[in-house]
């Protein structure tokens, strides 16, 4: 029926090759037909070619065939297309199908070639199945991925990214990555961690302050990695993007908090140091007082002692200047400025305590002594911020001596450079001790063994202490009594 | 021995209020002394020395309080006026009640402080004057024999000669010799007299 050459064509074919006649009757078959299909050398010849097919196209083929043969308008032939065959066991598979009108036969034939798609349609299946999986993580994910070009141009962007940054409206395809930091200078530090990353294979991440397309500012923590092709040269970056607007938000707000109760627990310090500060400036006032009425005294005199009256004068003028002096220091402790911080000698700094200190030692009759050391290295701090930790301890043991008889009641104020040359303060008192069960929460917030205490004080003054990069603690002292003492790296230290 | 000019004894901690204290003092013609701590006050301290105390409540170390008691432990009789600040009330109320003569709120009114340390000096001089009775009737109560002493309470008890000598078994006569004695040794004039001084050493 067919040729030689035909007949080792179809023998050679990988694809099922099927020969048909108007009726759908198989009138020549290949090898590889019956192979794909599982039946017998013998079987197939002769039947209706809807065997090979699965409802509903096995009923319907006769059908399909007679309208083609009527109309003739091609459904399949010259077409091709994905169908789904049937092995003689009845499992079905897919296949490639392109059909073919055999020219010139009458009455036509068709030649139909079939080709097994399993594998193909797996791996496809097991591509998109990965494919929609990436996708999923792209999506689902709360951080911005994008992919930048080695000109930082974005060239893909997941929604997350196109909600953050963008807003839908906007196409955020081609946009430089740079456009969407805010400033100059953030801009800067934007190109220093995509290029630092260029010449590693590690990933780089800062946070940065932001810009959505519109303009919105927001803060996000950028993490990125350099690609490269095969050959190794830059392909542009990986970004991820987490939105930390809140959270720098939170930290911010804590801050303040933080500040404000630091403030305010100053505020109560001083509230309570108020006797003392009021008997400081008592002495002036009734030094100048006095003084005055000295004065007019003399004044009346016959003979006026004039050098007497010089001297109250001038005594006048120095005793208003001290009670100046005393007010200016009382200012600089409540002052409600934001915290600065700069070079300070710690020593200058108490002896600016001085006054108030030793009103308050006077107040609760106790004896304070201050030992500091000469020319110790400036310490990085808020002078007011660490003057209120001293503050803080002084008046604790000062409070820790309330049973110590008042003749013997003592406090030793020191500085010193510790060996790990830390700038320290000691506040050594020789009242009770620090009891053992209170010992090793003694900073924590609302411990206290003060009937009137907040319990904060101390915690408080941890807080201050360890923004300052310092330690703050306690030792007991021998025989008995206790020293707080904090440490502060010396300015520098860290550089 | 001549009688010494009365001092003002000012202790207190604060220069400034010390020598303000000095120069309005002086500028009434007073006489004053000024000392830094209770401690540099109580080194130099002469009982014998009339005049007045002028002492701060509050001071490091020993506090006015402590050196008036101190003052007391050592029978001192010399007038304290306080200083005391703001809140100091309960303080000022507890030197009252030991003794002390006055206190006064800083600042004060410069004629508060003089009227005050003119009644404690006047105070001071009185109490000196009836000390040095005392020590003087002590020292002619010390001269008497046994038996004197006893006609001296038994006259004190208002008792008649006749009485006292049924009372210690002793003739009249016997009675009248220690009687002359008595009255001789203590530098009475009349037997009243002998009753008040007997009654002032109560």
């Amino acid at each position: 029926m067919f040729s030689q050459e035909t007949q080792t064509l179809m023998e050679a074919a990988v694809d099922a090759i099927i020969v048909i006649d108007q009726r759908g009757f198989i009138t020549a078959i290949n090898d590889a037909t019956r192979r794909m299909f599982g039946y017998r050398p013998d079987e197939l010849l002769g039947e209706n070619v809807s065997v090979l097919m699965p409802e509903p196209d096995r009923s319907a083929h006769d059908g399909y065939m007679a309208a083609y043969l009527q109309t003739g308008r091609a459904r399949i032939i010259g077409i091709g297309r994905e169908v789904t065959a049937r092995r003689r066991d009845g499992s079905v598979f897919p296949t490639h199908l392109s059909v073919g009108r055999i020219s010139n036969s009458r009455p036509p034939r068709f030649i139909g070639i079939l080709r097994d798609i399993t594998a193909e349609r797996d791996a496809y299946a097991a591509l998109k199945f990965e494919r929609d999986r990436a996708n999923a993580y792209l999506e689902l994910n709360e951080a911005i991925l994008l992919m930048l070009d080695p000109q930082r141009r974005i060239i893909e962007i997941n929604a997350r990214g196109s909600d953050l940054l963008g807003a839908p409206s906007v196409d955020l395809h081609g946009r430089d990555w740079l456009d969407f930091l805010n400033g100059e200078t953030e801009r800067e530090r934007g190109r220093d961690m995509l290029d630092s990353a260029l010449g590693s294979r590690a990933s780089r991440e800062r946070e940065f302050a932001g810009r959505d397309a519109l303009g919105t500012e927001c803060r996000i923590y950028w993490r990125c990695i350099a690609r490269h092709t095969a050959d190794g040269t830059p392909a542009g970056w990986l970004c991820s993007g987490s939105d930390v607007t809140e959270r720098s938000r939170r930290d911010e707000e804590r801050l303040v908090a933080q500040d404000r109760l630091t403030r305010v627990a100053r505020m109560a310090t001083m509230g309570e140091m108020a006797a003392g500060v009021a008997h400081e400036l008592n002495q002036p006032l009734t030094a100048i007082s006095t003084y005055a009425r000295a004065c007019e005294r003399y004044f009346a005199q016959p003979e006026p002692d004039f050098a007497e009256i010089r001297e109250a004068i001038r005594e006048i003028g120095l005793e208003g200047l001290r009670a100046g002096e005393i007010i200016r220091r009382l200012r600089a402790l409540v002052r409600n400025d934001v915290v600065q911080r700069h070079a300070v000698d710690v020593n200058a700094l108490i002896e600016d305590l001085k006054v108030l200190i030793n009103a308050d030692a006077r107040t609760h009759d106790t004896r304070l002594r201050l030992t500091t050391t000469p020319d110790l290295p400036a310490v990085e701090a808020d002078p007011v911020q660490i003057q209120q930790v001293v503050l803080n301890l002084v008046r604790n043991a000062l409070e820790a001596l309330q049973e110590t008889p008042a003749g013997s009641r003592e406090i030793e104020l020191a500085t010193a450079l510790t060996s790990a040359g830390d700038v320290e303060i000691r506040v050594t008192d020789n009242g009770p001790g620090v009891a053992v069960e209170v010992a090793d929460r003694i900073f924590d917030p609302f411990c206290t063994t003060k009937a009137s205490g907040t319990g904060l004080g101390l915690a408080i003054s941890r807080t201050i202490v360890e923004s300052h990069k310092g330690t703050i603690g306690t030792i007991p002292v021998k025989p008995h009594g206790a020293t707080f003492f904090l440490q502060l790296p010396a300015d520098g230290a860290n550089a | 021995m001549k009688p010494r000019n009365p001092i003002i004894m000012v202790v207190d901690d604060d220069a400034g209020v010390r020598n303000a204290m000095r120069s309005l003092l002086k500028s009434v013609g007073l006489e004053s002394v000024q000392y830094a701590s209770a401690q540099e006050f109580l080194a130099a301290y002469q009982p014998g020395q009339p005049g007045c105390l002028v002492l701060d409540i509050r001071m490091p170390g020993m506090s006015g309080l402590e050196l008036q008691q101190q003052l007391n432990l050592r029978g001192a009789v010399i007038p304290v006026i306080f200083m005391t600040g703001h809140g100091d009330i309960p303080m000022a109320v507890e030197a009252m009640q030991h003794g002390a003569f006055d206190f006064l709120q800083k600042p004060f009114r410069d004629q508060d402080l003089l009227d005050r340390i003119q009644r404690a000096i006047v105070k001071d001089a009185e109490l000196r004057k009836s000390l040095g009775e005392h020590a003087r009737i002590k020292e002619h109560l010390e001269t008497l024999t046994p038996r004197e002493r006893e006609v001296l309470d038994l006259m004190t008890q208002g008792k008649q000669n006749k009485v006292i000598a049924q009372d210690l078994g002793v003739s009249p006569r016997t009675v009248e010799i220690h009687r002359a004695r008595v009255m001789e040794k203590m530098s009475a004039q009349s037997v009243a007299e002998l009753v008040r001084m007997m009654l002032d050493l109560r």
